[in-house]
């Protein structure tokens, strides 16, 4: 009985560390795909943070967090079914990696979707922004300031 | 004292000899002044003061030593020179802390190319990232117009603001 649960507990674990990626997996899929642009930086620096910040709120997350990286997938396709099919993947992780829905802004054709996910290993921030022909997902994750 | 009036014309006139003008002094500080005379008595009197008043003596200030310390000239010379090589260092390098990119601080692919080379990473990163801002913040400026509008037309925070306002009139008159 003691082996089952140990079992389980593993596959619990792996399962949600499995899901947990999705959207990570989703940037490894096409880093290297010619129909996608991709940048990653390690670490954002301290005026690539104040660019991000918003509000008050991200005022307040950046100084009690740590930048652990950030990185961007650009879609410039007139493909519309490629558009309609990245559109759903990215959906889809972010339903699996259980991201909050924080906001969503329709300027025009252009329309930008935010997203937040809080852990014991801090917050990440993914920005969805869909514009016809143009597709742009950021992922910004922040470590706790210990 | 037809004498001493004929001195006192002359003296007047500024034609007193200095001996005429001893003898009105010496005439003016005896008890024997006659009372017509006794409106010149002060006047001598006062010439006889302002004899007694004793010039002051003029001191010429002693030149200050303007010179510091020997050891606080050297402290300053070593500072002096420890800026200036610390701001030629800047003028000089200025490129310096670019160079210290590393390789793996940027990864970028451009349509499944990657950019090897770190500064043309970092400059792309930067304005891909830019970008991506700007649509984000362009997308929420009516937002956040809207949020501010809505702060400024609070009726809370006016009426608050307004009694506050009345307070301290309130207060001021008092």
């Amino acid at each position: 009985m003691k082996k089952i649960f140990s079992i389980m507990f593993v596959m619990l674990a792996f399962a949600t560390t499995i899901s947990a990626q999705q959207l990570e997996k989703l940037f490894d899929k096409y880093m290297e795909d010619e129909r996608f642009n991709y940048v990653f930086q390690k670490k954002a620096n301290m005026m690539d943070r104040l660019n991000d910040l918003e509000s008050i709120e991200v005022w307040e997350l950046s100084k009690s967090s740590i930048s652990t990286g950030r990185q961007m997938l650009t879609l410039n396709s007139a493909d519309k079914s490629l558009d309609e099919s990245f559109t759903r993947e990215v959906e889809n992780a972010l339903k699996a990696d259980k991201y909050e829905q924080v906001s969503i802004v329709r300027n025009g054709k252009n329309r930008v979707e935010t997203y937040e996910k809080n852990s014991d290993k801090g917050t990440t921030k993914v920005s969805f922004i869909k514009n016809p022909g143009n597709i742009m997902v950021t992922l910004n994750s922040y470590a706790p300031r210990k | 004292m037809n004498n001493v009036n004929d001195i006192l014309n002359a003296y007047f006139e500024g034609t007193a000899l200095p001996e005429e003008e001893k003898r009105l002094k010496e005439y003016f500080q005896s008890n024997t002044v006659l009372p017509q005379h006794e409106v010149y008595k002060p006047m001598f009197a006062a010439f006889d003061v302002e004899k007694q008043i004793v010039a002051p003596i003029f001191v010429i200030p002693v030149k200050k030593n303007n010179k510091k310390p020997f050891l606080i000239r050297k402290l300053w010379i070593s500072a002096a020179s420890i800026a200036a090589v610390i701001l030629l260092g800047v003028i000089l390098f200025p490129f310096k802390n670019k160079t210290e990119i590393s390789s793996d601080d940027y990864v970028v692919f451009i349509h499944g190319k990657a950019i090897s080379d770190p500064h043309k990473a970092q400059v792309y990163a930067n304005k891909m990232f830019m970008q991506a801002n700007e649509i984000i913040r362009t997308s929420y400026e009516p937002l956040v117009k809207a949020n501010t509008i809505q702060k400024e037309m609070d009726a809370d925070k006016i009426f608050d603001d307004l009694s506050q306002k009345i307070n301290h009139i309130k207060y001021d008159n008092q």
